[in-house]
């Protein structure tokens, strides 16, 4: 035997030494990596196991109902069947596509397109019609077994039980989408894409009151995917109930009457704590067919339409108010005392000369000489050319801001405008200094010229000339309830700012506007109630895109106000002819139940001036 | 030195060991074809469990791996030396052969050898063969161990069935057939120097691969330094090993930096697919829904079973089918899982004992033929070890290796129960043989 074979007992120990070594490295590293994995990670990979096993599912929260003041639905939500496809369906099952099609009414290559889009997005599912027909959901239902990918899904959708009423104010909801998702601070932890959002009106700023909280379930599922069993649930809660300050009555009886007219709009709001009772803004809109998914075609005739029936006329347009400003200005004289109770200026033969320019007023015929309560009643503009004159821009400028005019309201919907009050300033800024004259002081005492309001901010004059100058912050908002009728946030009326007015000074303009519907010569005689003494104010404005804009503002009852009304109505021509929507709405708000005057255009009374 | 029937018949310290593995095995395949009880059923049946047929299967195959250790523990080891380790091997090959010449007879591979209602995989029994034959020609051969003609004859044995294995295809059984050279040539006398400077070339290659792999292909990476500390230190070690000549010392150098400057080259070349399996073989991660898919389900199911474990047949990643190949080559995470860090020390336990005893036999018996046998058969059995379960907690790539005694699968089983039957044989006869 060589060296090699007989190995000494030492050699061999060593031997043996060398190869346990070996195994025991070896087996320590298993043993190291699995102390890491079972003690040290443990936690890690447990959670992991459980993501394995568990699925979540999102239960929808229902959104909150939207509520008039006396607990009529304005918004709700209705049951609706959407029906989603798998996007590897057009692949796997290509077959099927054409009877899906059949179904809903499209083409087995629009399909297969969507859902190509899909599965470039990452997404596992599309959505293939939001809101399904009965007759499709039997259809569907019934062959389903023979459309694997298919599946149909309920969801809650938004609906508007009143159509276009208030629509404006109410506005509608919308799909969230990618950009809102991360800058706006919604979350991913509330919202995903595709949820509902406000997106105008009530429905946006109320959103955080209206969201519910959406619940989940937690199952079990095998590693096909197969739900097995619910291991946890947590119920969804539904969005609070927002009820409105509108009274559904009072706002169906302006909305028709402004629907008839055309284009326009109208507030009532309490007199006392500048709740809107009623608002309306014509032309309108469905809001309801801008829910699950907007019509392409019907959103651009929408946003296209030269009526704008998207604007909201209450808050976001502004006219000039014509006659209906002349209670201030002969407020602003009076506490200034550049009139008195019994002052009379110089006659109105139909017109005033300001240098070689003649201003006419309304009534060619002309007024005479007139106090400032017959002033009014008769909105005599050759009385207010002469007070605004001595006032000076300035003066009148304050007791417009004083009542609010120029500045928004403050009211619980977004995107208010606020008009303007133009004062010396602006003027300066605008044309140069001296390169404006009294002509343009001239026109801002009767409402015209470069003044702008909304309906809403005279509404709030109104409420202001008719409480004795409160003026309160208009809201829609009443109160809150939670899911169970809880009162979430309670109804809190105030009264608001008191604007300085001097008591005497404001008795008789407001003895002027009653004298507009009670006096002989009153310029809305014709729309007076029997049983109700009401005050109030026509305007008429003069407009470069066709006939006058109508206005009428005014509160009842006349001594002691509950509401206070504006109107306005595009070329309604005359502000006389648009009182009756006045009285309407004060014989339905007080329930004295007398004949409505009939509808129509009136002869005219109160022209305007005009100027260049 | 006579201790002839010193431990008496059967010995313990391999049988033992043994025979609780084959029963935690069965224990574990149990509670892999237990039905997922309270998780219900899948909505389309419960295809995704594994029959009860499997256990009972495994459970006949273990009554034959027991007769087979008693096969291996009686017949005289050392009649399987010299002529007859030559008759095993060339029939071994020839089967080998057969099976890559045959149409594939279970799915698309040459793996297994179907007859009648049995399937065997000839690769495992060619482990048995390979591991006599190397012990055989090893112990017969006078030569010098380092010198070249040993190497030559070695390579010459365990090359033709490495390719045959390699064809069908299954890399992880040839590379265990590989992997049988090196314990056996060192326990012979082979230095690990020696070893070093004539594997350089492969070692060289895969450093060059992984810095290829890891830089992109571009500029010098960590692989790139670690490659030319690499070849400074083979440097070094080739200079200071006088007793290989001159002309080998350089040749193996000059091959480990031609194959280091080739890798690069022959990636490039390489169609985009071949590319990725490399890639996918080195870092499952790359193919999640494969292998890496199999990795991390394995490693939650471990990972998930902490220090205790859920406990026997309360795995939720088995019972809810996550784990693939539970039964087979993953058997060990269910270990894991229902065990925890516990029941895996339990099993890694009784494989060590066993390892350790039969290199201690090694050290005591008194012919090089049962020294190498012993040798051979704990070294496969520590590759397998160690392959398997570093697959099932992420350390090793998926080479589809089984656990022996544990994974179903009656080749394995029998193989190694026969290679446990020999150690107890060679245990009982060391003082004589």
């Amino acid at each position: 035997m060589s060296r090699w074979n007989v190995d000494s007992e030492t050699r061999r120990a060593g031997r043996v030494r060398r190869m346990a070594a070996l195994s025991a490295v070896l087996l320590a590293i298993l043993v190291l990596r699995l102390f890491y994995l079972q003690v040290i990670a443990t936690g890690g990979y447990l959670s992991l196991s459980r993501d394995n096993r568990f699925r979540e599912r999102r239960i929808l929260a229902p959104r909150g109902l939207i509520l008039d003041r006396r607990g009529r639905i304005l918004a709700e939500n209705q049951a609706a069947c959407e029906a989603t496809l798998a996007v590897r369906v057009p692949e796997r099952n290509p077959e099927i596509l054409p009877i899906l099609a059949g179904i809903l009414g499209t083409d087995s290559a629009a399909i297969a397109g969507h859902c190509a889009r899909g599965a470039e997005e990452g997404l596992p599912r599309v959505i293939l019609h939001r809101d399904l027909s009965k007759e499709q959901i039997l259809v569907l239902e019934e062959r389903l077994p023979a459309l694997p990918g298919l599946r149909l899904e309920d969801w809650a959708r938004r609906s508007y039980p009143q159509g276009p009423l208030a629509a404006h104010l109410l506005g509608y909801v919308g799909e969230v989408d990618e950009d809102e998702l991360a800058p706006a601070g919604l979350g991913p932890r509330r919202y995903r894409l595709g949820d509902d959002i406000g997106r105008a009106g009530v429905e946006k700023v109320y959103e955080p009151l209206l969201r519910g909280h959406d619940g989940k379930e937690l199952f079990l599922v095998n590693a096909r995917g197969a739900a097995l069993e619910t291991v946890e649930l947590l119920p969804p809660s539904a969005g609070n109930r927002l009820y409105l300050t509108l009274d559904l009555t009072l706002t169906a009886c302006l909305d028709s009457a402004l629907a008839f007219w055309g284009a326009g709009a109208g507030v009532v709001m309490d007199a006392r704590t500048g709740e809107l009772l009623a608002a309306a803004s014509r032309p309108a809109f469905d809001p309801n067919d801008l829910i699950g998914g907007i019509d392409p075609d019907l959103w651009r005739s929408l946003r296209e339409d030269p009526a704008r029936p998207l604007f909201n006329r209450v808050t976001q347009a502004t006219y000039s108010p014509g006659s209906t400003f002349k209670p201030l200005v002969a407020l602003a004289a009076l506490e200034e005392g550049v009139v008195a109770e019994n002052t009379l200026l110089r006659p109105c033969t139909g017109g005033l000369r300001l240098g070689r320019r003649f201003f006419r007023c309304w009534d060619p015929a002309g007024h005479g000489r007139l106090a400032v309560v017959q002033a009014i009643a008769q909105s005599c503009d050759v009385y207010f050319y002469q007070a605004g004159e001595q006032l000076g821009i300035d003066r009148m400028a304050r007791v417009a801001r004083r009542f609010g005019l120029g500045a928004v309201c403050g009211l619980d919907l977004a995107a208010e405008a606020r008009g303007l009050v133009p004062d010396s300033q602006w003027y300066d800024r605008r044309f140069g200094r001296g390169r404006w004259t009294s002509g343009n002081v001239w026109n801002v005492a009767i409402g015209q010229g470069e003044l702008l309001v909304s309906c809403l901010q005279m509404a709030r004059v109104y409420t202001a000339l008719g409480n004795g100058g409160f003026l309160p912050v208009p809201r829609l908002r009443h109160h809150v309830e939670d899911e169970h009728g809880e009162v979430l946030i309670p109804f809190s009326p105030s009264r608001g700012e008191r604007a300085r007015a001097d008591a005497a000074a404001l008795r008789l303009v407001r003895a002027g506007l009653e004298e507009v519907l009670h006096g002989e010569d009153g310029t809305a005689r014709g729309s007076q109630l029997a049983s109700l003494r009401t005050a109030g104010k026509t305007g008429t404005v003069q407009n470069p895109h066709g006939p006058e804009h109508a206005w009428f503002c005014g509160y009842a009852p006349a001594d002691e106000p509950e509401i206070a009304v504006a109107l306005i109505v595009e070329h309604g021509e005359h502000g006389s002819d648009i009182a009756p929507i006045f009285r309407e709405l004060v014989n339905v708000w007080f329930g004295l139940g007398e004949t409505p005057l009939r509808r129509g255009p009136r002869p005219p009374e109160d022209a305007p001036e005009a100027t260049p | 030195m006579k201790g002839r029937l010193r431990h008496g018949g059967f010995t313990a310290r391999f049988f033992l060991p043994w025979a609780l593995i084959l029963g935690f095995g069965l224990l574990m395949l149990y509670s892999v074809t237990s039905p997922p009880g309270d998780f219900g059923l899948d909505d389309d049946g419960s295809a995704y469990t594994i029959s009860r047929v499997f256990f009972q299967r495994q459970l006949m195959w273990v009554l034959i791996g027991l007769a087979a250790v008693f096969v291996g523990a009686v017949i005289p080891f050392w009649i399987y030396k010299d002529y007859f380790a030559w008759f095993l091997y060339g029939a071994g090959l020839l089967l080998l052969v057969a099976l890559l010449v045959l149409p594939p007879m279970r799915g698309d591979t040459h793996r297994w050898l179907v007859l009648g209602p049995m399937g065997v995989q000839p690769s495992e029994l060619f482990k048995v063969v390979l591991i006599i034959m190397l012990a055989s020609v090893l112990a017969a051969r006078r030569g010098d161990p380092n010198g070249m003609r040993q190497v030559l004859v070695t390579g010459l044995i365990v090359l033709p069935p490495t390719l045959l294995v390699l064809r069908q295809p299954d890399l992880g059984t040839a590379i265990t057939l590989l992997w049988l050279i090196f314990p056996m040539m060192i326990w012979r006398g082979l230095s690990l120097r020696r070893l070093l400077i004539m594997t350089a070339p492969v070692i060289s290659g895969f450093i060059v691969l992984y810095g290829t792999i890891t830089s992109g292909g571009e500029a010098p990476g960590p692989g790139h330094i670690l490659w030319a500390v690499f070849m400074i230190a083979l440097f070094f070690v080739s200079l200071l090993y006088p007793t290989m000549s001159v002309l080998e010392r350089v040749g193996f150098y000059l091959a480990s930096v031609g194959v280091g400057l080739a890798v690069p080259r022959i990636w490039s070349g390489m169609l985009p697919y071949q590319q990725k399996r490399i890639l996918v073989f080195f870092d499952p991660g790359l193919d999640p829904l494969g292998a890496g898919y199999q990795i991390f389900q394995s490693k939650v199911a471990i990972g998930s079973g902490g220090i205790f474990g859920r406990g026997f047949l309360e795995g939720t990643q088995k019972g809810l089918a996550f784990l693939p190949a539970r039964h087979t080559d993953f058997i060990f995470s269910v270990v894991g899982e229902e065990f925890g860090f516990i029941g895996a020390m339990a099993v890694l336990g009784l494989y060590t004992w066993l390892i350790i005893e039969g290199f201690k036999l090694a050290g005591k018996a008194r012919h090089p033929f049962g020294q190498l046998l012993s040798v051979g058969i704990s070294s496969l059995l520590l590759f397998h070890v160690f392959v398997n379960v570093g697959m099932t907690i992420g350390l090793m790539p998926v080479t589809g290796l089984p656990l022996p005694g544990m994974s179903f699968g009656g080749s394995v089983l029998v193989a190694t129960s026969f290679l446990i039957g020999l150690q107890m044989n060679i245990s009982r006869n060391w003082g004589r043989y």
